[in-house]
This record gives C-alpha cells, sequence and structure tokens, in this order.
C-alpha cells in the first residue's frame, strides 16, 4: 500500500511541477524568515540574524535537488524532459518531421484501411453471438481450396444433423429468388432462403414480431408458413403489426407470415423471406450447411466425425474424390487470390513506409553524430541517447498513427462506397471496430521499433564513428533497393489489374449502351409449365412494347449478358474434341437492340428454331477458337442436339476469364426459359420505359413482378466491380508506394550529395565538369535502381501468377505491363535523384571549402 | 571514535522528525527543526534544510499530512501533523528500535 502511495505520488508529480515548486520555494522562504526573526529577537542585527538563519538551514540548493529527486520520479522526469526536447528537435527540423509523419501516415493509413477491409471479411464472422464457433460444412473436391465446393444433399445432412456430436446444431439452407404476391401491391420478387427450422435458433436470432419456425412446420402435412425479413416489412408493410397471420402467394403456394426478423438479419445474404426447408426431392443436393461447434470439439475432430457420416450416408458416385470438410465462415475469403494480394501488398506498403522512415533518421542520425557523440562524452548513457531516438520516432508515429486512423476510416467509407452496388454476403458490413484500432495502435508501436531502434542500435554500436558512416549508406542502400522492388511490385499488379479492367472495358463496350435498360420477368412454373406458354407471353410482351412509341427496340434472352451463363459441351462437326462454351437463349432482335451487327452470316429470323431448323450463332471468340475460316452453315453438336451455324456475332462476353469466352447462341423460341431478362432502348428517356415494361407485364399477367431493373450500362459497370475497385486498390497502393520510394530514394541521394559536397567542390576546383559530378552520383544510384527493378520484377512475376484467375487478356510475363511498370519506376527514380543532384552541381567550389 | 560528531545517524532522522511530530502536535517546518535542536541539546549538528526531504518522505508515505496554515509572527506557512497510520508505524518502528539498540548492547559489552 505504502509503495503504491509513493509511486502514485511520484507519478502525478510532474503534472503539478510548477505549483509545487513554488509552494516549496514559500515554504523555504518562510522557514528562513523565521529563523531571522527568531535571531533578531535574540539581539542580533538584521544582517547577522539573516547570516545565522542561513547557516543554520545549510546549503539551498543541494537540499532542494535532494527534495525534488524524492518528489516525482527521477525516469518519469528525464522521459518528459526528452519528449520536450525531441519536439523541440522536429518542430525545428519542420522538412525531415514533415516527411517522416507524412510517410508514415501513409502507411499506417493504406495498411489500415486495408486492414479494416480484412477484419470485416476474415475475422469478424457473422453477426451473430459466439460467431467464431460457427462453421460451414460442405462436401468439396480433395484438393479444393476454394469457395466454390460441392453442396450437401438433404440425406447427408440429416445424418450430420442427427448424429454428430462435435457440433452443437447443424442446420441447412438454400437459396433461390421467389416471386410473391398478395392483396398489398404488386407482384414482388424477392429473395427467398428454405431454411431449416432450428437455423435461426442455432444462429441466436429471434423474430422481432411473430414467432420463428418450429419443428411442426417441417411436417409434410403442415400448412407453409413463412418469415419475412425486416426490409420487406417495412418496404411492403409499411411495417404494420396486423402483417403476422397474413397470407402471401410464395411462387404459387400460399403461405401465412408468422414471424418479422430484426432489421439486420438476412442470413445467408440479402434475404427477405424465409420458407421452411423440407426434404422434397428437387432440393436434393443443393444444400448449405452450417454448424455449431461443441465447446470441446476442435475442426479437426468435428471434419473426421462428418466425413465418417457422409461416407455411411452418401452413395453418391466419386466417395474417393471428396471429402467432408468444416471451415469456419471467416475462412471462406482466407484463401483467395485476391485476398492473398491484398493482404500483400498491405505489408508491402508498411514495409516501404517503415524502410523508407528509417531512412529519413539514419540520414538524420548521421547528421547528428556529432551532437550524440558530443552527449556521450559528457557523461549521456549509450541507453538515454537510444532512448532520445526512441521517443522521436514514437512522436512522429503516433502523429502518425492518428492522421492514419483518420484516413483509414475515409477510405473504408470510400471502399465501402465503390462496391455497395456489388451483392456481397450480407454480413461483410464495412465499419471500422475496435479490433482495427487496436491493429492501427500495434503497426504504430511496430514502426516505433522498426525505424526507432535500428538506428538506435546501430548508432549505439558504432557510436557515430567514421565507420559508421559508411554502413548508414550500406543500410540505407539496402533500404531503398529493397522500397524500390517492392514499389514495383506493387506497380506491377496495378498495372495488371488496370490492363485486365482496360481489356474488359474495351470488350463490353462494343454494346451500345446509350438508353438501354434491362429488366427481367419470372414466368412462374406452375402456370407457365410448357414452352408454348412461355413463348406465348414472350411473344405477346415482345409485340407490346416493340409498338410502344416510346421503344426504339426490343430484345430479350436467358441470361443477361457480362452476368454468366450456363456452360454446355459443345464439338464442331460432330467429331473433334469436344468443348466448353456458354449457351444463351436469345431473341430476334436480341443483337439489334444491344447496337451491335452480325459479323459473318445472318441473325435469328423466325423460321429458327422451329422443328427442323436448329440453327446457332457463335460469337467471334468462339469463331477463333473452335472454326475453320468457313463457318457459316458448319454442324455443331450442343449437348448432343446437332445445329447449324448460321452466324458470327461480336464478343460480347457473358462472363470474365483469362480470356473473353466463347459463347453459343440459340433462339428463345426452341428453349423459352422461365425468367428472362428483357433488353429495352429508349427513344427519349429509360422512366418512361420502366413504367411501361410494367404495365404491360401487369396487362398480360397481373401477378408476375418485374424486378431486377438497371441499366446496360450500370451493368456492364457492375460486372467489371472487381478489376475497377481492386484496380483502383492496387493504384493507390501503387502511386503511395512510388511516392515513398521516390521520397526515399531523393533523401538518400540528398544525403550523399551533403556528405561529399567538400569532396565535389574538391573535384571542381580541380577542373572536374559537372558531367563527371553527375557521373559520380550516378554510380552510386544507378545499382540501386537496377537492383531495385531486378528484384522488383521477379516479385512481378510472383504477383502476377497469384492473380493470374483474375487477369484479363494479360498475362503474368506481359512485356507490355512489366516494362511500362519499370519506366514509370525509373521515370520516377530519375525525378527523385535530379532535384538534390542539382545542387551538387551547383556547388560553388570557393564557397563550400571555405565552410570546411 | 568520538563520543559524537554529531551527525545525525543515518536513516534515523525520519523517526526523530516522526516522534517531534507526534510529541508536539502541528508544526511547521521550522518548528520541527527547532525541537530537535532543543532536544538534542546541541548534540546534533543539524542542517535544518534537511528535514525537508525527510518531511517528503513521511507525507508521501502517508504518516503525516500537511496545509497550509498561519504561523505565529503571521506568516503563511506549511504545518505537519502526524496520522494514525504514523503513530502505529513510530510505535513499531519504536520497538525494533530499542531492540535492536538492546542486541548491540549486548553483542557490545558481551566483546569486552
Amino acid at each position: 500500500m505504502t509503495g503504491l502511495r509513493i509511486l502514485w505520488a511520484r507519478l502525478c508529480d510532474p503534472f503539478a511541477r510548477r505549483r509545487r515548486e513554488a509552494a516549496f520555494r514559500e515554504e523555504i522562504e518562510a522557514h528562513l524568515e523565521m529563523g531571522i526573526e527568531n535571531h533578531i529577537a535574540r539581539g542580533l542585527s538584521r544582517k547577522d540574524a539573516t547570516a545565522a538563519a542561513r547557516r543554520e538551514f545549510g546549503a539551498v540548493e543541494p537540499m532542494k535537488e535532494t527534495y525534488r529527486d524524492q518528489r516525482g520520479l527521477p525516469w518519469l522526469d528525464s522521459w518528459v524532459q526528452d519528449a520536450r526536447f525531441a519536439f523541440r528537435l522536429l518542430t525545428r527540423e519542420r522538412a525531415f518531421a514533415l516527411a517522416a509523419v507524412t510517410t508514415l501516415a501513409l502507411g499506417i493509413g493504406t495498411t489500415t484501411t486495408v486492414f479494416s477491409i480484412v477484419n470485416v471479411m476474415a475475422f469478424r464472422g457473422l453477426p451473430v453471438d459466439n460467431a467464431d464457433n460457427v462453421v460451414e460444412l460442405s462436401i468439396r473436391d480433395r484438393n479444393a481450396r476454394t469457395v466454390a465446393g460441392h453442396r450437401v444433399s438433404f440425406a447427408v445432412f440429416e445424418s450430420w444433423r442427427d448424429r454428430a456430436k462435435t457440433l452443437a446444431g447443424v442446420a441447412a439452407f438454400h437459396v433461390r429468388r421467389s416471386t410473391i404476391r398478395d392483396d398489398r401491391g404488386d407482384a414482388g420478387r424477392v429473395r427467398a432462403t428454405h431454411i431449416s427450422v432450428n437455423a435461426f435458433r442455432l444462429l441466436g436470432d429471434a423474430p422481432i414480431r411473430g414467432r420463428d419456425f418450429r419443428e411442426a412446420d417441417a411436417e409434410p402435412a403442415a400448412e407453409p408458413v413463412v418469415v419475412i425479413g425486416h426490409r420487406l416489412w417495412s418496404n411492403r408493410y409499411g411495417s404494420a403489426e396486423d402483417v403476422i397471420g397474413h397470407r402471401l402467394i410464395v411462387d404459387g403456394e400460399p403461405s401465412t407470415i408468422v414471424g418479422v426478423m430484426a432489421k439486420g438479419v438476412r442470413f445467408p445474404g440479402h434475404t427477405d423471406l424465409w420458407r421452411v426447408l423440407s426434404a422434397q426431392p428437387t432440393e436434393s443436393s443443393s444444400l448449405r450447411v452450417f454448424g455449431r461447434l461443441a465447446s470441446s470439439a476442435s475442426l479437426g475432430q468435428a471434419q473426421a466425425e462428418l466425413e465418417g457420416l457422409r461416407a455411411s450416408s452418401d452413395h453418391a458416385a466419386h466417395p474417393h474424390e471428396r471429402r467432408a470438410t468444416a471451415h469456419l465462415f471467416t475462412g471462406a475469403f482466407r484463401g483467395e487470390p485476391m485476398f492473398i494480394a491484398l493482404v500483400g501488398a498491405m505489408a508491402f506498403v508498411l514495409l516501404i513506409a517503415c524502410g523508407n522512415v528509417a531512412c529519413l533518421l539514419l540520414a538524420r542520425a548521421s547528421r547528428r553524430a556529432q551532437e550524440i557523440r558530443i552527449r556521450h562524452y559528457l557523461g549521456g548513457t549509450w541507453w538515454r541517447l537510444i532512448r532520445q531516438l526512441l521517443i522521436e520516432s514514437s512522436l512522429v508515429a503516433v502523429t502518425a498513427g492518428v492522421l492514419g486512423f483518420a484516413g483509414s476510416v475515409l477510405g473504408l467509407k470510400l471502399f465501402a462506397n465503390a462496391i455497395s452496388a456489388i451483392d456481397l454476403p450480407y454480413w461483410l458490413i464495412w465499419t471500422i471496430d475496435v479490433r482495427v484500432f487496436t491493429f492501427a495502435a500495434l503497426i504504430s508501436i511496430l514502426s516505433v521499433f522498426l525505424f526507432g531502434l535500428a538506428p538506435a542500435l546501430h548508432i549505439s554500436r558504432a557510436g557515430g564513428s567514421q565507420a559508421s558512416m559508411s554502413k548508414n549508406r550500406r543500410w540505407m542502400d539496402g533500404l531503398i533497393a529493397s522500397e524500390l522492388a517492392l514499389a514495383l511490385t506493387l506497380l506491377a499488379s496495378a498495372g495488371f489489374m488496370m490492363k485486365s479492367f482496360v481489356a474488359l472495358y474495351r470488350a463490353d463496350h462494343i454494346v451500345d449502351t446509350e438508353k438501354l435498360g434491362t429488366y427481367r420477368v419470372a414466368l412462374p412454373e406452375d402456370r407457365y409449365d410448357s414452352p408454348q406458354a412461355r413463348r406465348a407471353f414472350t411473344r405477346s410482351l415482345d409485340r407490346r412494347l416493340s409498338d410502344a412509341a416510346s421503344v426504339d427496340a426490343v430484345g430479350f434472352a436467358s441470361s443477361l449478358p457480362f452476368a454468366g451463363a450456363p456452360w454446355r459441351e459443345a464439338s464442331v462437326g460432330g467429331r473433334g474434341p469436344a468443348f466448353k462454351a456458354s449457351v444463351v437463349a436469345i431473341s430476334d432482335h436480341y443483337f439489334d437492340t444491344l447496337g451491335v451487327a452480325v459479323l459473318q452470316g445472318r441473325a435469328f429470323g423466325p423460321v429458327d428454331g422451329t422443328p427442323g431448323h436448329a440453327s446457332t450463332i457463335v460469337n467471334q471468340r468462339f469463331a477463333e477458337l473452335w472454326l475453320a475460316d468457313d463457318s457459316i452453315g458448319q454442324r455443331l453438336d450442343v449437348n448432343g442436339v446437332s445445329t447449324t451455324i448460321i452466324g458470327v456475332a461480336p464478343t460480347v462476353r457473358q462472363q470474365f476469364n483469362q480470356e473473353l469466352d466463347p459463347v453459343i447462341y440459340v433462339p428463345f423460341r426452341s428453349e423459352p426459359s422461365a425468367t428472362a431478362a428483357w433488353f429495352v432502348r429508349a427513344t427519349s428517356s429509360l422512366e418512361s420505359v420502366s413504367a411501361l415494361i410494367r404495365s404491360e407485364v401487369t396487362a398480360l399477367d397481373p401477378e408476375l413482378p418485374v424486378f431486377g431493373a438497371i441499366t446496360m450500362e450500370e451493368l456492364s459497370r457492375q460486372s467489371r466491380w472487381m478489376h475497377r475497385v481492386f484496380g483502383a486498390v492496387f493504384t493507390s497502393f501503387a502511386l503511395v508506394a512510388l511516392v515513398l520510394a521516390s521520397l526515399g530514394l531523393s533523401a538518400v541521394v540528398a544525403y550523399a550529395v551533403r556528405q561529399q559536397l567538400t569532396d565535389f567542390a574538391v573535384r571542381r576546383a580541380f577542373g572536374a565538369r559537372p558531367r563527371d559530378i553527375s557521373i559520380l552520383l550516378a554510380r552510386r544510384v544507378v545499382p540501386l535502381l537496377a537492383v531495385g527493378c531486378g528484384v522488383g520484377l521477379i516479385g512481378a512475376l510472383g504477383v502476377g501468377r497469384l492473380l493470374q484467375g483474375l487477369l484479363v487478356q494479360t498475362t503474368p510475363t506481359d512485356i507490355g505491363a512489366l516494362s511500362a511498370v519499370t519506366a514509370v519506376l525509373v521515370a520516377a527514380g530519375a525525378l527523385a535523384c535530379w532535384l538534390p543532384t542539382r545542387e551538387a552541381l551547383h556547388v560553388d567550389p570557393a564557397t563550400s571549402l571555405r565552410e570546411e | 571514535m568520538k563520543a559524537t560528531d554529531g551527525e545525525v545517524p543515518y536513516g534515523t532522522l525520519d523517526i526523530i522528525v516522526l516522534k517531534t511530530l507526534s510529541g508536539m502536535g502541528r508544526l511547521h517546518g521550522y518548528g520541527v527543526a527547532r525541537r530537535i535542536e532543543q532536544v538534542a541539546q546541541g548534540a546534533l549538528s543539524l542542517n535544518q534544510g534537511t528535514i525537508y526531504p525527510a518531511l517528503l518522505r513521511l507525507e508521501q508515505k502517508g504518516w503525516i499530512r500537511s496545509d497550509w496554515g498561519t504561523s505565529e509572527n503571521n506568516r503563511r506557512a506549511r504545518f505537519y501533523t502526524i496520522t494514525a497510520r504514523g503513530r502505529k508505524h513510530l510505535e513499531i518502528e519504536k520497538s525494533q528500535w530499542s531492540d535492536s539498540v538492546a542486541l548491540v548492547d549486548r553483542l557490545l559489552e558481551g566483546d569486552s
């Protein structure tokens, strides 16, 4: 207790120093005054009394010193002193402080931004209690590393649910879109999730109105019930309390709303409506399963048990090629190349920033070697001197940390805005949390040691001697070369992404997006169960829309361009190798509506797709890959059905891959799908068209929803989001890295110039021309750039390989991209060297030597 | 060795100050110093200033407390008072002191 009290009193001391000092002085003066008066009372003169009182008191100053030593904590005192000194120093050397803080703030800001993204994707997990024991259970290929896995059959799910002991509960779901209709407004299209009745309980989510699903709801004879999401509740029902018990027809099935979930509960992603999952044959192999780990079990144990249960209940083919896996939801993205690239880029930027500040401090330490040596001779211990350097770096780091953290809040906001339209799992909520703050704090502290301790240790060993100067130089050269290499690697990743983005952009812009809107209409399969019925509907809607004055052109297709399409096996001429291609069923005016002209042959006409006229159109990419010169009239087998190629269309991609994808078009009338994408080009504005299509669809069938309204421009933009967003992310990283590396290089050259100024002056005095001086400096800088570029290019190849799956018309060894980024780096390096070199070239020999 | 060189034995100033405050009640620094000199009757050559670090030590330990008041000659001065904890500590110190004095006495006598 007493010890604590003393510590507290001492800790508080520095903060009340001035007041206490004054009080103490007053106390001493009072003491002396009383002594003097006492002596005067005994008959001494004032002068003698003063002398006597002072004599009795003893030496005042040493006593005060002892007193002060006891009062505060000497070490705390000296820390405060050092901090004040460091602050004064930094405000004096504004250029240095600014460079160091900027560098580190950029580094911490970028790194923390990425971390906050990574945090949301890989650490935070589902927005439920105890999210860390929620595991996703799946069956995968033996070597599958990515998210896409094989879904689980209902039988396997049941065996896991009923028999797994390593799991505290197992639930399943599958997601689809459903049409809803009732007496409250237009028919709607929502994302509906079929979930097992225990799912909400397992997640710990309870409805805010009504009730959760019950076991009885899953009985085959049970009346169909649904739980709706908060969004649907407020948008469609105006948050009305009487919604419980309301009748809602979901995909033609009359159901009762029994519950409303809280805002933000949209498990497993953007779901507005939940239905009861039951063992229907159509759902047999499309389940996704999750569970909570029992407190005593590990992931590995769970996996082993699940695999045993799967093997005994799943009699499907390929038992040896698949296995059960259990993994954390938060692990979903961890193996993704983009994720790894992000984390890598984050580390690179931080390394560059630290390297840079280390260089700045080293350069400065060399300049301060004199001061430090003197302080050492005057009795400053090395510890005290190192501490001084550490305190200086802490000041820089704390300032930079605050700025960087603020920047990362902004950065995450920008990122969230950039991807707001993208359909990502709902549990990705782009906010900052304590973990992000801790991260920022930690890297700030880490950077203090990284860039503060290295030069400090270095000085303590070498004591600022001449030998240490050249050692400094080697350190700085190494740091700068590494920085250049890292910067080049980042530049290359940005280059790859940008090149891919441009490739996609150019490819997509063969579609004329001007006033072109797309809408989706889904025909319920119960009432439109025959191809004839679906054909009839699309024909009527096509005619009605084409006749409207506000419509320029109308087309429709089974899939939207850029948004994926089913694959089929195809082979040319009934022989040759089979290959996969996207297949899209299109209307006769599809290409006209998109504004692309068929290159060879013709577009579909009214006869194509009728019996005996199995025609196909392929895109140019397909023709390049699989067809010889004369494409038209060749036989093409699609999933075993023989067709004739009647035309070649320009390449409008359905998905992205390393190359634009080959597409086979078939006439819509031969394969009328239930859900179709409609393309409408307006004569004046798209708004009137949106209203028109809704009213025309309602006129044909009031129970049909029109959904997914989006302009073609936006659709194509969204399809490139990955390249756009991550291209931008990598580009900003690369720019930060480039700026930082250039700053570092510039600092190193400036340092070299300053050290050798006298040398240069002597050389100039003996007749060296500016060119000779340039050559001298170049000898120092060129190897740095060369090593940086060399190592950087190796890194670039690695990054290219990592990102390969995302690159479009770009290879990891893409000469164009690599030489472009190398040129950028060299140019930036040259600029960084030029500024400080000017000083060296214009040095006046006489002035410089006189200064010496 | 002389009978006394007048130095305050190391570590005992704190006890002396504590004892003084315990006997005299509320005192300012000068009063404490004067009182010690009177009791020592010239046996101690005390630099009056040295009691201040001692007073600070005692206050930090919570054995005495201080407040500002007015001295006999109407000066603002800082007065010190012993606390209950201080009294308790003084008792402990006193018994320890007499124990060790007794021990040293026995040792010294046994030696002669």
